[in-house]
């Protein structure tokens, strides 16, 4: 009986670590505003404020469509949130010094910009 | 049989907390918050020619636009802030690496901005904003910008009041001339060569 429970324990606790194992080493695409599985499209002029969404380590935001994003991030070298606008390009890498801190990120896309459709997304990378 | 339980139950909560943390930020977020204090120089990551080579090649990675090390190699500064303007910007410069099948890309403080399409009628001016300590209110924010040929002048609106923007060459830039004004708050106004005013949110 002893035995069979430890072999039941090893094969549960096998199979929970592969998958949090192959959860963590993936790359995850986070598509930002609405939900995590579906592109931002913004059909007025009110801004739409994404979920928060942890990253880490490095920031890209990525818009399409001319589209003037901003990426909110939290920077552990200062301590404070700081904010990184598109400004009419296509996407924006930002470089804080996180030193393994997470980042703290949120895209806030507008719109009636010369398009009433409007996409920004992310990399949530491990 | 009722040890086998606990363990189980034991390993299944150890497992559901540690995927949470790592997806929701946890106590690395938390520790974050708590770790300010250092100056926003510490940000500033581009200072030199190599410093933007560097920070290009890093960014390549992560940006799909096809930055290649040629196109690295030819980064090049596009303008200088003066040392006298009171800003994080003070002395540094922004760097223009150019994009082989079209577009650039754009290097300053610890930002890439990129684009693969020049700017146009429609959107006169590209290029990228950064304030760096947005939450303190304590830097003024930066615009840099590549603007349209034929574009004639440059403003921003900006709380109520108007700025114009510094045009050299094709370099388009604004230093917010508050800390407590916000790039959200900012509208660009294009003049292009017709006569037309494209205006719209930075």
């Amino acid at each position: 009986m002893r035995r069979r429970s430890t072999a039941v324990v090893v094969a549960v606790a096998g199979a929970l670590a592969l998958a949090v194992g192959i959860s963590r080493a993936a790359n995850y695409t986070t598509y930002y505003c609405g939900d995590a599985l579906n592109y931002c499209t913004v059909y007025s002029d009110a801004p739409k404020t994404t979920a928060s969404v942890a990253l880490r380590d490095s920031n890209v935001i990525t818009c399409k469509y001319g589209c003037h994003t901003r990426v909110y991030y939290y920077s552990a070298g200062t301590g404070s949130f700081g904010v990184v606008h598109t400004n009419g390009n296509c996407c924006v890498y930002y470089e804080v010094g996180s030193q393994g801190y997470y980042v703290y990120s949120r895209c806030i896309t507008d719109t009636g910009y010369g398009s009433n459709t409007a996409r920004c997304w992310t990399d949530w990378h491990t | 049989m009722r040890r086998l339980a606990f363990a189980a139950t034991a390993l299944a909560v150890a497992v559901v907390a540690f995927v949470l943390s790592g997806r929701f930020g946890g106590s690395s977020v938390r520790a974050a918050h708590g770790a300010g204090g250092a100056p926003i120089g510490a940000t500033i990551k581009v200072r030199t020619l190599d410093d933007a080579k560097a920070l290009f090649s890093r960014a390549s990675t992560r940006l799909n636009v096809g930055l290649s090390a040629s196109d690295i190699a030819a980064t090049r500064s596009i303008y200088h802030f003066p040392s006298t303007i009171g800003s994080y910007a003070a002395g540094l410069d922004a760097y223009l690496a150019p994009l082989a099948n079209g577009g650039d890309c754009i290097a300053f403080a610890a930002a890439v901005g990129c684009t693969r399409t020049p700017p146009n009628d429609a959107e006169p001016l590209m290029g990228l904003g950064l304030d760096p300590d947005a939450e303190r209110s304590g830097e003024p924010f930066v615009l840099i910008s590549i603007k349209a040929p034929d574009v004639r002048s440059v403003t921003y609106s900006c709380g109520g009041r108007t700025y114009p923007a510094t045009i050299a060459g094709d370099v388009v830039t604004l230093i917010a001339p508050s800390s407590s004004l916000r790039a959200d708050d900012c509208t660009e106004n294009v003049t292009l060569a017709s006569g037309k005013v494209v205006s719209k949110g930075v």
